[in-house]
Order: C-alpha cells, then structure tokens, then sequence
C-alpha cells in the first residue's frame, strides 16, 4: 500500500496542477519535527499505568495513580488523569504510545544516558548528535537545522554550530538581526577553534534572526515564561505557522528526577506536558499538524519499585509518545512485565533507536543512513 | 626544561595570561607588581597570596532553625505562602547579592574564582535548600578553595546542605534513596564510568543512610535506628563502611584524582586534554594527600599552560566578565542588586545551578542565547560605570583611565587601532562599549 511519505514522492514529480493535496505554498511540504525533553528521567509506569495489574499497586503503595481515576484507553492500559489532552488525540487516532523503550545495559548516570540518547550511540567520542548525522550523511542543509528552546541540545551538535539555542523568540529576532560579525577577512583566517566557534554563530544567528524578522510578528507573541513548556510552544507554534525551513524544534522540561514527593511533583509536570501539546494541536492548521511530528522523550525511566520517600529512584525502560496529524495511532508494545524485572527495573523491549530509524526514514523520508540495523515502528 | 621555561622575567602577553586565569582583571598593580618577576615567582606570589580570606556574613532575616520551623511546622497553606514571599524570597536575593558583592569587592579574586569553581562542582541550589545553609556551604568552599580537596570533600558531606539537595534526608536503611549516593561517585569524586557499578550505589546509599541535622552545629548526624552503616562491600572491597569509610574509599581511587585534575585542566588550560600528561598531575595531586596549591602550581608552571595556542582558549563566564570589565575600569559602581539581575538571563545565577552537573562551561557558553546575554550584559555594564564617571564629574578617574588606555591596557586588549589616546567623557561610553562587545573579551 502507499504511505504518504511515498504519496509525497510520487506526488513531486507530478506538476502543481494535479496534486490536490498539496498546496501550492512553499510551506506546506516542510516537515517538523517537535521534540519534548522530560529532564530527569520520566516515571513511566505513572505515565501509562498498567492499572489492571495488581503488581503495579503493591510494588507502588503511596505513589499509585487511583485506578479510578486513570483514563482508560483500553481494558488494561491507561494515561495519567492529567493527560486529557492526550486522550482525545488518541481517540482520533493520532497519538502512538511506544512502551518498554530503552537500550541495552542502560546507564544510570543522567548526563552519560542522555549523551547516549542524544547521540544515538554508545560512542563517548563521537559528538555528533543523532539528528546532525541524519542531515549530514543525507547531505540536507536547511535555514538551520534546529531552534532549541530549553534543555540540552547534545541532539544537534556538530562540526560546526548548525542549530540556534534561545530562550525568547522575540528577543532573539530584536537583538538577533543587529549583531555584526567580524567583516575582516584576515582576522578570521587567524581565529583560533573557540573564535571561529564565535564567529560562526554569530553569523548564524544573524541570518535566522534576520530570515524571522520578515516571516515573525516578534510583537504578537506576548510574555514567555521560558522554563513553561506552553510558553515554550507557543513558541514553536510561530515556527511552524512561519512555514520557515528549519526541521526541528526542541522543548524541555525540568523536574523529571522524581526522588521524593514524587505524586505531586509529576502531577503538576504532566499537566505542563498536556497544555503544550493542545497549545501545538490548537495553534496550528490540520495541514500543519499532519506536517508536524511530536515526539516526548527522557534520558530513561523510574525504579518500578517506590523507595522510601514517596519517590522513585533512577530506572530503565520508560515509555515515549508520538503524535501528529500523520501518526498511526496506537500502542506499540506490550504492557510492561512487573513480574519479569531486572533489578525493580522495567526491562527495555524497544530500542530507542528503532524510533530514530523510523523519523529518518517514514517521518523525513530519507534513506536510511545512521540508524540502518534499526528497524522502523509502525506509528508512521 | 621546567626551569628554562621560566627563567626570564614576564612578558606583558603572558602576564595578561597568566592573570585571566588566576583573576579578573588587568590592572596595572598587577603589571606593576609581576612584570619583573619570572614565571615561577609570579606563580608563587599569586598562590600565596591567595590564602584564605574570610568574608563578612549576609544579614539574612532567618536563621536555619527559623526555616525549620515554618517549613515543616504543620502551618497551614498561607502561612507558609507567606513565609516564602516575605522572608524567604528575599532571603534568597540577599545572598546571591551578598556573593556578587565579595566577588567585587574581594582582594583576594583567586579564591573568588576557586570558590565558584567548587560551587559548580559540589552543586547546590537555593532554590532547594535554606539559605542560611547554602551560605554555609558556601564557607566550607572558601575555606579549602586553595587548599586541600580531602579536607573540602569532608566538610562539604559533614555539612547538611548537600544532603538536604540530593534527598539524603529521605534515605534510610530499609528504604533507600540512591539520589546522594550516586552523585557522590558520578560528579563529585570518581566521575561517571565504567569504575563503578549499581552495587556500588546501593552500598554508599546504605552506609550514608539514617542521615539527620545537627542544627547548632551545622553538621550532620546519624540516627542509629536508621543508619544502614555496616560491613558491605564498596569497588570489591568488604568492609565496615559509614560516611567517613566511604569518603575515605573514594578518595583513594586514582580516577578520583584523575577527575577533579580534568576539571582543573579546563580550568586552566584549555578544552583539549593531554591524557598523559594529565594523569602524571593527577599523581602529584593524589600523591600531596590532595593539596590544591601543590597541584595547580604544577599545572601553572607547566609547559601546556604557556603554551602560546592556549592563549585566549577559554571562554569567559559571564562572572570573569563582569568582574574583570569592573575591575578592568578600576570603579566600583556596579550595584550588586542589578549584578543578580543581569545575571539571571545570562545563564549563571550563584546559587542557581543549571542542574546537579553544575555549569558546563567552555562551548556551553556560546549560543545564540547567551551572545545575545552577553552583549546586553556588558552593555550594561559599561552604561553603569560610566554612568557613573559622568555622575562624579571624576576627572581625576578620567585622567587615570586615559592613562590605562594609554599604556598596558591598550596592548592588552590588542584593540589600540580602535581606541585613540585621549578619552574624553562624553564619549567614554562608546569606547568601553566597544571594549566589552569586542569578540575578545569573551575569551581568556
């Protein structure tokens, strides 16, 4: 059967005239790629709750979410009560949940698993992000590669600085389009490794700030909250409407590292992660959102076990979601298995690179080049 | 080839050098004072000098028992609502300004330095932990900024606020919380690798279980009923183990050496790491019982630190910048309360880690984000001080400045084409503007 992703190429060799679905507008056959980074390690098992399971109740004495009150998605699996928002994108068929993802002999160190999940491999050398080496080995250059709004942005490092890092889209067009990089050649020709790191930055800045300024109304945008994911992705939202060539938008949440006095901590989290993803669904048109992948993320998952202040210690497998208006909807996985753990940790069924593998080759639709020994999930 | 090295008496780049890694400013005392002397001597003279100074205490409207009391007490929502927004609230500014205040002030600017480089190592975070107890943290770090690691690492573990951050007060026998315990290996002594293994966390958090304050004292005590201290076994070895024990175990690992000499390498440095030559400090360090002074007098005397391609390798954090355009221009008129301010959007509050990891550093500083701070931070900086010049009518500070222009300053920002001689007040603004946003005032 054909996919849209093939749809897409058929379609482009194909004069305007006779492809319908496709307008006209430069914009509308960019892809975005939105990703939430759920710092500190995201308790799963609280996230999509086995809540048929009586393991998960007895293993979690104080920190269980209510059976009642979980929103049931089928007989034995269900979300977080303050993922509404969710829900409803589920029932249109557009939110994949993936469960028990992780990776083999997990690390534990925060920073360490994250640098493993940002590169895409366990190689403490290579510092190349997973999505810098997609668009390089498939010779993609774009306005920028990315806009990192919060959090680590190990995911798109390279040789050289390809993606912009800022706090307030609206400062950043304002002060963004003044900045005046050094004009004397023979100066930079003596630049050493950090000044030329500088310089190309500065550069870089200038023409995304300049390239906003045109397509951006910085005034519209109102007050941001930097650390707030909403603020966050109101921000993206501009991105996206801009219709600008920049293929992905990076969000992060702090907090995740749920050691004590987890249940009200995650609850408020949660919530956060919820109003962002219905400011993304609301913000933008049905094209865009078939145009747009949202896909949540965290370094790894939670003990399944509670310990003993009302928290949970750092574990293994956790679950992600993907949504957009091109998404499978679905679970991918099975339940997790509380009685087959290693160490009260979730065992990873899923390879996080499996959803690499799949973004690069069904979600931007390149050949698969970094992540070829992966396989492609079915959620696109 | 130690001693040809540093025979000859100092040339201005390399006193310039030397200076913006051990200080903040280029000040002409220092010109003065170290041109004649040879690399060794100035090294010696800037370490010695470096000993410890104690500080003047924040005025805080709360002692820690105070914060005990309305914090746990079971007051009811507003209260405690209240207690935030009137006390601890403003507690929280008034140290971080207490900070900014020694840091332009101090006449000790290594210790200052050191004292944010242990902070950035042994994080904590106000916005966790009380503030009387972060100031006594922070003590602990002035007292050992030069001195010995052995000692800091101690005190720092014997002092409740690190506890109170990584939920070690939640940590008992039958109940772990491996929060602290983890830390403890992964970045405060051994760094993160293959040296150590989940068993091994579980053995620290049991032996640094039952945790609990000593609030007259500052310490920390542990309650018998809770304490998991016992015979375990820690890196292969079985042993009886509590705080101390596992301290004790941590320290006599090389690796443990070998990661705090990595920190001060990019410190002092540069980025880039010579493996063997870093582990050869690492021996020094480890082999001096953990004397600071031993192991960066080694590393300021070494050839890689003078190293010409190491010249203007570092990036400045938004601190070495302030504090050296402020001490650079000789006037104190920046107000520690708008220093916070500032700070807060150029990604380096004291007190206000990113995360447990502390400050990255180096490349981390340069974004599109933090070029943007760093500009507006240094244009406001120099708006200040000249500000207030202006405000003085200080001619006697103008003729002063104009003869800093005139003669080592000049050479030492490299800039003398852009910068005439004569400095006249109403266009002072614009020059140290120029000054601030050149590209190489961000480097080191």
């Amino acid at each position: 059967m054909m996919n849209r992703r093939d749809f897409i190429k058929l379609a482009g060799l194909l004069p305007f005239a006779m492809t319908p679905f496709i307008r006209a507008k430069a914009s509308s056959d960019k892809k975005y790629l939105v990703l939430i980074e759920l710092k500190g390690g995201n308790d799963g098992l609280n996230t999509v709750i086995p809540f048929n399971d009586d393991k998960y109740y007895k293993i979690r004495p104080n920190i269980h979410i209510k059976k009642n009150k979980v929103i049931k998605l089928n007989d034995s699996i269900g979300l977080n009560p303050e993922l509404k928002g969710l829900k409803k994108i589920f029932d249109e068929g557009n939110l994949a949940i993936l469960q028990n993802v992780g990776y083999k002999k997990v690390n534990l160190s925060h920073f360490t698993s994250l640098d493993i999940w940002e590169r895409g491999s366990y190689d403490k050398l290579d510092n190349r992000g997973w999505l810098y080496k997609i668009f390089r080995e498939n010779n993609k250059q774009f306005l920028t590669d990315g806009v990192v709004f919060r959090g680590s942005s190990g995911l798109l490092n390279g040789d050289k600085p390809e993606f912009l890092k800022m706090g307030k889209l609206q400062g950043f067009i304002k002060k963004g389009s003044k900045i005046k990089p050094e004009k004397n050649t023979e100066k930079i020709k003596k630049f050493n490794s950090l000044q030329r790191h500088l310089y190309e930055s500065q550069k870089l800045t200038l023409k995304v700030a300049s390239k906003f300024k045109d397509v951006i109304d910085a005034d519209s945008i109102g007050k941001v909250d930097k650390k707030n994911l909403k603020d966050q992705m109101r921000q993206a939202v501009e991105i996206i409407n801009s219709g600008v060539d920049i293929p992905v938008i990076k969000l992060g949440l702090n907090d995740f590292d749920t050691h004590a006095n987890q249940p009200n901590v995650h609850k408020k989290l949660l919530a956060q992660v919820n109003q962002a993803v219905q400011t993304l669904k609301n913000g933008i048109s049905d094209e865009q959102w078939r145009n747009t992948l949202l896909v949540t993320y965290s370094e790894f998952g939670r003990r399944a076990d509670e310990n003993g202040s009302k928290g949970t210690d750092h574990g293994e497998a956790s679950c992600m979601f993907c949504m957009g208006g091109s998404v499978k909807g679905g679970i991918i996985g099975n339940n997790p298995d509380l009685n087959n753990m290693h160490d009260n940790n979730l065992v990873f069924k899923t390879d996080f690179r499996d959803v690499y593998a799949t973004i690069e080759n069904k979600w931007f639709g390149y050949d698969k080049k970094i992540f070829t020994e992966f396989n492609d999930l079915d959620f696109i | 080839m130690l001693l040809s090295l540093s025979s000859f008496a100092l040339e201005l780049d390399e006193v310039r050098h030397l200076w913006g890694r051990t200080g903040y400013a280029n000040t002409e005392y220092f010109l003065e004072n170290y041109q004649n002397l040879t690399k060794t001597e100035a090294i010696d003279y800037i370490l010695e000098k470096a000993s410890y100074t104690p500080t003047v205490t924040p005025e805080l409207a709360f002692d820690h028992d105070g914060y005990k009391s309305v914090q746990f007490s079971k007051s009811d929502k507003q209260t405690r609502r209240a207690f935030q927004k009137n006390t601890a609230n403003p507690d929280k500014k008034r140290i971080s300004e207490w900070w900014h205040e020694e840091l332009l002030n101090t006449n000790n600017q290594f210790q200052e330095k050191m004292t944010i480089f242990w902070h950035s190592h042994f994080t904590s975070d106000v916005g966790k932990v009380t503030p009387p107890l972060m100031f006594s943290q922070n003590q602990l770090f002035r007292k050992n900024a030069l001195g010995n690691f052995k000692e800091m690492t101690y005190d720092v573990f014997h002092n409740p606020a690190i506890h109170w951050y990584l939920d070690n007060k939640q940590n008992k026998k039958d109940k772990l919380n491996e929060n602290l315990a983890r830390e403890m290996m992964e970045l405060y002594t051994m760094g993160e690798g293959d040296h150590y293994t989940e068993d091994d966390v579980k053995s620290i958090a049991r032996a640094i279980s039952g945790v609990d304050w000593d609030y007259d004292n500052q310490k920390v005590v542990f309650r018998p009923e809770k304490s998991g201290a016992g015979f375990n076994t820690l890196l292969g070895d079985f042993k009886y183990y509590d705080l101390d024990a596992v301290i004790e175990k941590l320290l006599e690992q090389d690796i443990t050496a070998e990661f705090i000499t990595r920190k001060l390498w990019a410190e002092f440095i540069s980025y880039d790491i010579n493996e063997e030559r870093l582990k050869e400090f690492a021996k020094v360090f480890k082999d001096s019982d953990y004397d600071l002074k031993t192991v960066i007098s080694e590393i300021l005397n070494s050839e890689e630190f003078w190293d010409e391609t190491n010249r203007n390798a570092l990036v400045k954090s938004p601190y070495d910048m302030i504090a050296s355009a402020n001490l650079f221009l000789d006037y104190k008129s920046v107000e520690p309360r708008k220093f916070s301010w500032w700070l807060k959007g150029s990604g380096r509050r004291l007190f206000r880690p990113p995360d447990v990891k502390g400050w990255r550093g180096g490349k981390n500083w340069i974004n599109a984000d933090l070029i943007l701070a760093r500009r507006k931070l240094m244009n406001k900086v120099s708006n200040e001080i000249f500000k207030a010049y202006q405000k003085d009518n200080d001619d006697d500070a103008i003729s002063k400045l104009n003869k800093k222009v005139d003669t080592p300053i000049r050479q030492l920002f490299a800039i003398s084409e852009e910068i005439s001689t004569d400095i006249k007040t109403k266009d002072l603004n614009k020059k140290a503007r120029y000054v601030f946003s050149h590209d190489n005032f961000n480097f080191k």
